[in-house]
């Protein structure tokens, strides 16, 4: 596997467990608190500002730490310089990110859907939060599946 | 996605060039080991600038390196 498909699969891995691990805090462990707040707007406009930040920093932790395990596990190999990109990735990175910023439009024009439906606002958010999932998601598959299979 | 109306010998030239390795290569034109192995294989066609930056690597010129074979290509003129 080599490494920007290592890249792609841990990006993916975080996201799916930082995202899970996030829902699960908000409406398992204190879902007693924040359930019956599910309808105001307040309470997703916190959740949404949160799992941002979460994920920013976490991303940012995690890839470090993901850094220095690759260096001591190939201190005695070449050296594969991380954070050096060349025409293929930014070629594979625009088109895997083209194509997930397609679905988050799509998600954000659905989203409007439950609300001309006379449903309540937290339909709304919940639709658009399963729609980035699955950007994000789909943007970290394309990648590996450009990587694999070529462009 | 093999780009079969594209070939290359790149191989052939690393070998007649002290065997050098893929990375060696990858080092000397500035881009990864797995974008020349990539190239090697057909999977991806490297931009005019990077395809240059390999025939004047191996002193060869551009037609020496890549060869193009239009029954292969899939382009219809509009």
């Amino acid at each position: 596997m080599t490494i920007q498909v290592q890249k792609a699969v841990f990006n993916l891995v975080t996201t799916i467990l930082l995202m899970g691990g996030y829902i699960y805090y908000i409406f398992g462990i204190q879902g007693d608190i924040n359930l019956p707040k599910v309808n105001e707007i307040q309470f997703w406009g916190k959740f949404i500002l949160k799992l941002t930040l979460l994920m920013v920093i976490s991303k940012i932790i995690l890839f470090i730490l993901f850094t220095i395990f690759k260096k001591i596990k190939n201190r005695n190999k070449y050296d594969e310089d991380l954070s050096f990109i060349d025409e293929r990735d930014k070629l594979i990175e625009m088109k895997s990110d083209r194509y997930s910023h397609w679905i988050a439009i799509l998600g954000f024009i659905a989203s409007m859907v439950p609300i001309s439906m006379g449903y309540p606002v937290q339909y709304m958010f919940i639709t658009i939060l399963i729609f980035g999932f699955v950007s994000s998601v789909m943007s970290d598959v394309w990648k590996i599946y450009y990587y694999s299979k070529g462009l | 996605m093999s780009k079969d109306h594209i070939q290359n010998n790149i191989r052939t030239l690393r070998f007649f060039k002290e065997e050098m390795t893929q990375k060696q290569l990858a080092d000397e034109v500035g881009v990864t080991r797995q974008t020349v192995a990539a190239i090697e294989s057909g999977k991806y066609s490297p931009s005019l600038e990077l395809a240059f930056r390999i025939s004047n690597f191996f002193k060869v010129t551009l037609d020496e390196v890549f060869t193009y074979d239009s029954s292969k290509d899939k382009f219809k003129k509009k």
